[in-house]
């Protein structure tokens, strides 16, 4: 019962952040919950705000963002730097997914 | 990437490969516990990746957290390369003067350029400057560069300019020349134009006086050609300096009769290299003596910047006594000493308009001689003596 409140008040806390963010017409780039993803063509991918890894294998690896969690799918990918503040992933990449959290 | 790539190079790094367990979570573990990780490769079974030594030291406990066993793949960096010669202390004592050395060989002049002179040669330039300090083996912060370029103009009144800049271990000498002034006639005295040669009058520029003489007029050697007394028109007289030209057509006759010429011929030829390093002369042989000795220096060199090292070659010969010159030159020797005479009437002529040359026979050999035409100024001043007694 208490969770089931505690949602909705987070829920109508964050609808209240998305009006007045839309009304302030503030770009998506400032908004700090959204991660911030630079693509060098398919060969590099620099992803800022990296939170961990969820998923690691030789064709994936799953990012975990915050409000997202991001999908590099490719051949021979590899972490060629790997922090909470930047991370590089470099390979043949072929797709990017994202599915949001909660 | 490279700064990073030699700042870890010099902090050292390990590789490691890490398997079992979940290698998500180890990854996770060790970025929440500071621990940097680079170059990570998934494998079928297992993790490859690179860290620091700091970090190496403290990732036994996101290993055990997280079930992963790590081990060393290689050590890479130059704190595990000192230590793997650490016995060997020669090799680092080696190490440390060679740096010694090369940091005090740079603080030396190892090469010197000369640069703008045209009269002067490089030797007279490089004498001056070697007076004052700037030399082969000098060290950098003895040279003051404005006080030697202030004191090498006073040695050399020729120039009207030096410096010498000092980049790394070369001297770049830069000079300029004085230009001479030019000979301006003395117009204080007062003079007239006679004439030089025997000639036909062909063109008359009197600047200043009066012309004595028309164009087609023969003159002799001595005649007056422009005065320099004139008269005004209350019939009193000016005395000044006359200047112009006067062109006339004169004859030259070229003779080249006398080849008395005796020569002499190399007797003794005497060679040796020297090895040259740093301004140090290694002989590589005896001594050639002094007479009649000259010294080659080939430095290496790339074409603009010679290094300090390079071989001298010296040679000296002694000459056989005065030898007649063969009959079967001497005709030869005519014709050159034709031409350079030949060549100076054309210098002093302002148009050659004929020429004519003879071959003559005369004991067996053949000489030449000739007449030539000439357009040529025959003007010379010649100072009026004027009595104020």
């Amino acid at each position: 019962m208490a969770s089931s409140k505690r949602r909705k008040r987070e829920n109508a806390e964050s609808e209240r952040k998305n009006t007045l963010k839309e009304k302030l017409e503030i770009p998506e780039m400032l908004d700090s919950s959204l991660p911030h993803i630079e693509a060098n063509g398919n060969r590099e991918i620099i992803v800022d705000g990296c939170k961990g890894i969820v998923e690691y294998s030789q064709s994936r690896i799953k990012l975990n963002t915050g409000a997202l969690l991001v999908s590099f799918v490719g051949d021979d990918i590899e972490i060629k730097n790997y922090s909470d503040i930047q991370t590089v992933i470099s390979g043949n990449i072929f797709t990017i997914e994202f599915e949001s959290v909660g | 990437m490279i700064i990073i790539r030699f700042l870890r190079f010099l902090k050292g790094y390990v590789s490691f490969t890490a398997s079992g367990g979940f290698i998500e979570r180890f990854v996770n573990l060790c970025t929440k516990n500071r621990i940097p990780l680079w170059n990570l490769k998934r494998k079928e079974d297992y993790l490859e990746a690179d860290t620091t030594v700091k970090g190496y030291k403290i990732i036994r406990e996101s290993a055990k957290r997280s079930g992963v066993r790590v081990s060393i793949a290689k050590k890479h960096g130059l704190p595990f390369f000192m230590r793997s010669y650490r016995k060997r202390a020669g090799i680092l004592a080696g190490l440390a003067f060679a740096c010694l050395l090369v940091a005090f060989l740079s603080s030396m002049v190892w090469s010197i350029s000369v640069s703008g002179n045209l009269e002067l040669t490089d030797e007279e330039i490089l004498e001056a400057f070697g007076e004052n300090g700037v030399k082969i083996g000098a060290f950098k912060f003895k040279i003051d560069c404005e006080d030697v370029a202030y004191n090498v103009t006073r040695r050399l009144p020729q120039l009207s300019f030096a410096s010498v800049n000092i980049i790394g271990s070369r001297a770049e000498i830069v000079v300029n020349e004085r230009s001479e002034k030019p000979d301006f006639p003395d117009d204080s005295e007062p003079c007239d134009i006679i004439s030089s040669e025997n000639g036909t009058v062909a063109r008359i520029e009197a600047n200043i006086g009066e012309a004595q003489i028309k164009v087609g007029d023969a003159v002799v050697k001595g005649d007056l050609l422009i005065s320099g007394i004139t008269e005004n028109a209350d019939a009193s007289e000016n005395l000044q300096a006359a200047r112009g030209k006067v062109i006339a057509k004169v004859k030259k006759k070229i003779t080249t009769e006398n080849t008395d010429f005796s020569f002499h011929t190399q007797k003794a030829e005497k060679n040796r290299n020297l090895l040259y390093i740093l301004g140090l002369e290694i002989p590589l042989g005896p001594s050639v003596g002094k007479e009649n000795a000259s010294r080659l220096t080939q430095k290496l060199t790339n074409g603009e910047i010679e290094l300090p090292v390079g071989i001298i070659k010296e040679h000296s010969y002694s000459l056989s006594d005065e030898t007649p010159l063969p009959d079967k030159y001497k005709s030869l020797l005519c014709a050159k000493n034709y031409c350079e005479i030949y060549r100076n009437i054309f210098l002093q002529s302002e148009e050659i308009i004929s020429q004519l040359v003879t071959e003559n026979k005369k004991d067996g050999f053949a000489y030449f001689s000739g007449e030539c035409l000439v357009k040529k100024d025959i003007g010379i001043r010649k100072a009026i003596l004027v009595d104020i007694s």
